[in-house]
């Protein structure tokens, strides 16, 4: 059946990608709509995102190395003195949704580790510099900072608290990146990926 | 993509007063005061950290803040080094110039007598061999690897020491610490990987169009020394065709081949091979010939042994007339000698001549002069063999095309192995075989 | 198509077809000492000491 419903703030039609995507902003009034026991509700403020030189474009696929993504959703993240970008993006031919990191050029592709598979990389907090083994390959942290959403646009996966911050780590082995955010009641959340080559991105992929 | 400070902002030097723009994105960790030296703290209110004395400002046309265009990109200098490498009484001097885009962050501009060379961090996963210090200098060939589709030779090795710095880094700056720096090779790139700390940097990088980045960054090239000659990272251009080139030669080469067989199967029997005592001569041999003016070859075998015989092979055309008379020699000696086997000459011989149309040619064979030499076994010739083809070809001609083909597809390959290894002999490795 | 390019075509081309022909007609092949003399024939008929 096709999803049909509309926005209880403005009542436009709301864009059937509602269903797949957990969090959507309306096209007309820009709220943030998500879907909970298939009625659409209200989201609460998006933050504003001023717009800063970009190297991918909501919607616009791209292809970066082996990966061809077409960024759908935006988060932007303060880690104090500066700020990063997260992209939720699409993968061709039906691949899981992968976050692109942007950070000053630095790009990381990098999907949720599923932990009901496999072992969590590190039990409690990591601390700057420490070294780990997991998965056959030897990690250190290179980064520890707190990070505090800004705002976010278009479709993401999550329902995302403007202003909330939590802490996340980075792990790097070779090309590889490994990263941790850690909720307020200490939950953590694991993302693996590897590290992309800005100029190795090519726009305008058909 | 950070947008955490206002990029026309200025900070005063708390040392020295003097003004300076806050430069780069938000990972700037450090800004240093390019008048007095001071390492002012970009994350906590650019308080001043350390001040680096004896500075020397190394000869370089840009300045902090000039922008330009390499690899499509909009980039800022942000910060500038000098840097130095000694080794064995050479000294070697080449200024970095930290690179900052907002969109493809920090990179590096590396001027070094006057060429210019563009270089990034990479995060490959490269096999240990590229780390192995201790390999390097103990191994007995030069070493290399394959990673990213290429083929990395090692180039040199080198503590690099840093004399000056300027601007906004996104690392605190050590001066006159070494840093273990190896360097490898492959045809346009090079790869250096750093290895000092915990963790190992790898640097890609490319050399740039000297001309066009200095008009892109606002500089007159006629006022930056140097540039001339080759640099280690020029592009080989040598050779380039040499794809097309071998393609091109290798079909002909090909052709040749299949012509040659073609006119190996022209060749038309005229005179079966037929064998007679020798004792049958004087004979006469008919041979019918059809062609116009083709080559007819006649091939003549014996079975002496350390002994030679001469025949005499008069040959008449169509019309009776003689067409030339001549002799052949077949001859044929072995031994043991020395412990070793040996052996001369040998127990055929071929004649060619050139038919003048087609007719019944006559062929009068005769015995000549024989004789023997006394080496052991001796066995006087007993009979003769005769066969004969026509319209046989003069394979030379393909022969020489073949090697012309070869030739061809080679001089390329050799060219490009030549500039390639004079590349190479330009970095530190020295054995016999380069 | 590069005049480099269309060199090498062209030198090979003339290579293939000049060896091919010189080969087809077996020019140069005749032994040196056989060679006819004999008006309007087709060997050049010099210095053959064993020609009638």
């Amino acid at each position: 059946m096709a999803f049909s419903a509309n926005c209880p703030q403005c009542g436009n039609a709301v864009s059937p990608r509602l269903a797949v995507a957990k969090t959507l902003s309306c096209d007309s009034c820009g709220t943030t709509l998500f879907l909970e026991d298939q009625a659409v509700r209200l989201a609460g403020i998006q933050g504003v995102l001023h717009e800063i030189p970009s190297l991918v474009a909501l919607g616009e696929k791209v292809r970066l190395g082996r990966f061809v993504l077409r960024p759908i959703g935006l988060v932007r993240f303060s880690y104090g003195r500066g700020t990063w970008d997260e992209y939720w993006c699409e993968q061709g031919a039906g691949g899981q949704g992968v976050w692109l990191s942007v950070d000053e050029g630095e790009l990381v592709v990098q999907a949720a580790l599923d932990t009901t598979q496999a072992r969590l990389p590190l039990r409690g907090r990591p601390s700057l510099g420490q070294t780990f083994h997991w998965e056959g390959a030897s990690w250190r942290v290179t980064e520890f900072e707190m990070a505090t959403c800004l705002g976010w646009k278009g479709e993401l996966p999550e329902v995302l608290a403007v202003g909330k911050s939590h802490d996340f780590v980075n792990c790097s082995a070779g090309e590889r990146l490994l990263s941790g955010e850690f909720d307020a009641d200490g939950t953590a959340h694991w993302f693996l990926g590897e590290w992309v080559d800005a100029y190795d991105l090519r726009r305008g992929v058909a | 993509m950070t947008g955490a400070t206002d990029r026309l902002q200025k900070i005063q030097c708390p040392s020295c007063g003097a003004g300076l723009d806050v430069l780069g994105g938000g990972r700037v960790k450090v800004q240093i005061c390019g008048y007095c030296g001071t390492e002012l703290d970009a994350v906590a209110g650019y308080k001043a950290l350390r001040q680096f004395n004896d500075l020397k400002r190394p000869d370089t046309p840009f300045r902090l803040g000039m922008e330009g265009e390499i690899a499509g990109v909009r980039q800022q200098i942000i910060g500038i080094m000098g840097q130095v490498e000694v080794w064995e009484g050479q000294t070697w001097r080449w200024v970095d110039h930290l690179l900052y885009s907002e969109t493809h962050g920090y990179s590096w501009l590396t001027l070094e007598d006057g060429h210019l060379v563009w270089s990034r961090r990479v995060r490959w996963a490269l096999p240990m061999v590229a780390y192995d210090l201790h390999g390097i200098e103990h191994g007995e060939h030069r070493p290399g690897f394959r990673a990213l589709g290429r083929d990395w030779t090692y180039f040199e090795s080198g503590v690099q020491k840093t004399d000056f710095v300027e601007g906004a880094f996104t690392w605190e700056p050590k001066m006159g610490d070494g840093v273990q720096v190896i360097r490898w090779l492959t045809p346009g790139e090079m790869l250096s990987v750093e290895l000092s700390g915990t963790e190992q940097e790898t640097t890609l990088s490319v050399l740039l169009d000297r001309l066009a980045v200095l008009k892109s960054f606002g500089l007159d090239p006629a006022e930056v020394r140097g540039g001339w000659g080759q640099h280690v990272l020029t592009p080989i251009t040598v050779g380039k065709e040499m794809g097309y080139t071998a393609t091109v030669a290798g079909g002909f080469l090909a052709a040749t081949l299949a012509l040659m067989l073609l006119l190996a199967a022209r060749g038309e029997e005229v005179l079966a091979a037929q064998t007679f005592p020798i004792t049958a001569l004087p004979k006469v041999i008919e041979m019918p010939l059809t062609g116009q003016g083709e080559l007819v070859s006649v091939e003549f075998a014996s079975d002496m042994a350390n002994a030679w015989t001469e025949l005499e092979v008069d040959v008449d055309g169509p019309d009776g007339e003689p067409l030339f008379e001549t002799s052949r020699l077949i001859e044929y000696y072995s031994g043991y000698e020395g412990g070793e086997s040996w052996s001369e000459g040998d127990r055929r011989d071929v004649l060619v001549f050139r038919a003048e149309g087609p007719g019944i040619y006559r062929m009068n064979l005769a015995m000549g002069e024989t004789g023997v030499e006394a080496y052991g076994a001796v066995q006087e010739a007993t009979k003769i063999s005769v066969q004969a083809q026509e319209g046989v070809a003069a394979f030379r001609w393909l022969w020489v095309a073949t090697a012309i083909f070869l030739i061809v597809m080679s001089v390329g390959p050799i060219r490009h192995w030549m500039a390639w290894h004079g590349r190479l002999k330009q970095g530190d490795w020295t054995d016999d075989e380069d | 198509m590069t005049l480099f390019r269309a060199i090498v075509l062209a030198g090979c081309g003339a290579t293939f077809t000049g060896a091919g022909w010189l080969s087809y007609a077996g020019v140069g092949a005749e032994d040196q000492t056989v060679q006819s003399v004999r008006q309007g024939s087709l060997g050049n008929g010099s210095g053959n000491a064993d020609v009638k």
